[in-house]
């Protein structure tokens, strides 16, 4: 597959949404147009300190990013956004008490998904925190 | 009385065939006996009614059974009306020429998608539109690509009491919108969706200007669901939003960014709703190229 399709979608750099004030949240289902997610990382950053309310937190990617290779995705720029964000998951879900539901889909085969998954957000995936969606 | 006697002998197979769990409309004739009045306890009748709520054909029987059955059953009968097609608004304006007498007002969930059929003369006394009083979920759509010229002036105020409103537009009135919404004191969700793009420099009917916006005594709450999935961005109607003076108590939100300024607007809306909201979906439009 391509690493063109990677390029074709707009990115939402590093514009946040502060959810610092909403406190009461409890489910973020959010669906990137691309894989540079550092927007999703920093809306996230704004949750830390509270927020425990929070029970599940969705990322559904586009299925034509699962066609793409490991490979292409690693030597991306944007592969470095995908290791923060696994980082400050797993922070996230280890602060607390009862930790959210995390779910991650691209659609397609349930093998393709759990490889991408494991691509992507490689330590949420090997501790099993994580739960593919469709 | 005696001319439904006959009737209500079919009708009673059919309550005991409920009981069991049934819901198919079976009349069993060999057990029809002749009722001298068909009169119950209204109690009994509301139960009957309610157990029948999702079968058409038996509620239109039960219509046939007495006078006094009539307004229980056109309470489910009638609970959801479609306008998907000119045909079907016409036919209902040929049968109920009265709105006033008209069964929609036992209306609760009302659909429309055939704007260009209504008319200025719908929206007044007298009109369709007037017999529905009592809607409480409201969709509203025009699907065909063509410029959108039917004012949204005839549904404004038509039920005080509506609590969602859906509205799916090719060509999106933006401004008409913000006036319908804000017709209806006690709305909580709102559904804005454009299907398709639509031109950059489109915005209204033409009609030579904004109506005039409706100010309540009591401003709308906006407690349930945002949803804002709009090809062309959700400025036109996130940007009229944000400054009403009652504030936003959204719930949850649903929102599409295709634009660089839709990041704004949603960070606005987060702020407006932060003390009330519990759910946050966001969609980044994979064929957007702007931000």
């Amino acid at each position: 597959m391509s690493a063109q399709v990677t390029y074709c979608v707009f990115k939402a750099t590093s514009a946040a949404i502060d959810l610092s004030k909403a406190t009461k949240l409890q489910e973020v289902i959010l669906r990137p147009g691309s894989l540079s997610i550092q927007w999703i990382t920093t809306a996230f950053q704004t949750t830390i300190p509270k927020h425990q309310g929070i029970q599940e937190i969705s990322i559904h990617l586009h299925p034509q990013f699962s066609l793409i290779d490991a490979d292409t995705i690693k030597e991306s720029e944007t592969y470095g956004e995908w290791m923060d964000l696994d980082r400050l998951l797993i922070q996230f879900w280890e602060s607390r008490p009862n930790p959210p539901k995390v779910t991650f889909a691209t659609g397609g085969e349930e093998q393709d998904v759990e490889h991408f998954a494991g691509c992507m957000l490689p330590e949420l995936t090997r501790r099993g925190m994580i739960s593919l969606g469709e | 009385m005696e001319e439904y006697a006959g009737v209500i002998g079919q009708a009673r197979p059919c309550i005991v065939g409920m009981q069991q769990g049934k819901k198919e409309w079976t009349p069993k004739r060999q057990n029809a006996t002749t009722m001298s009045s068909p009169h119950l306890l209204a109690e009994l009748l509301d139960n009957v009614t309610d157990h029948l709520h999702d079968t058409k054909d038996a509620l239109r029987n039960c219509c046939l059974v007495s006078k006094s059955w009539i307004p229980r059953t056109r309470k489910h009968l009638f609970a959801e009306v479609r306008f998907e097609a000119m045909k079907d608004l016409e036919s209902w304006k040929e049968i109920f020429p009265d709105p006033s007498t008209s069964p929609g007002h036992y209306t609760k969930s009302l659909l429309v998608h055939c704007l260009r059929t209504v008319d200025a003369a719908d929206g007044e006394a007298g009109g369709w539109i007037r017999g529905f009083p009592r809607v409480e979920h409201f969709k509203l759509g025009c699907y065909d690509g063509l410029r959108f010229r039917t004012s949204l002036l005839s549904f404004r105020t038509f039920s005080p009491v509506l609590k969602s409103l859906h509205v799916e537009f090719v060509a999106l009135p933006s401004l008409q919108v913000f006036d319908l919404i804000l017709s209806f004191p006690l709305l909580k969700d709102l559904a804005v969706i454009n299907s398709y793009e639509i031109p950059a420099d489109y915005d209204d009917d033409g009609s030579g200007g904004p109506p005039p916006i409706i100010q309540h005594s009591n401003p709308i709450k906006f407690t349930g669901t945002l949803t804002l999935l709009m090809l062309a961005g959700m400025e036109p109607i996130a940007r009229r939003l944000l400054p009403v003076p009652s504030g936003m108590h959204f719930r949850a939100l649903s929102l599409m960014w295709v634009h660089a300024a839709d990041i704004s607007l949603t960070r606005g809306l987060v702020e407006r709703c932060s003390h009330t909201l519990e759910s946050l979906d966001i969609t980044c439009d994979p064929n957007g190229t702007s931000i």
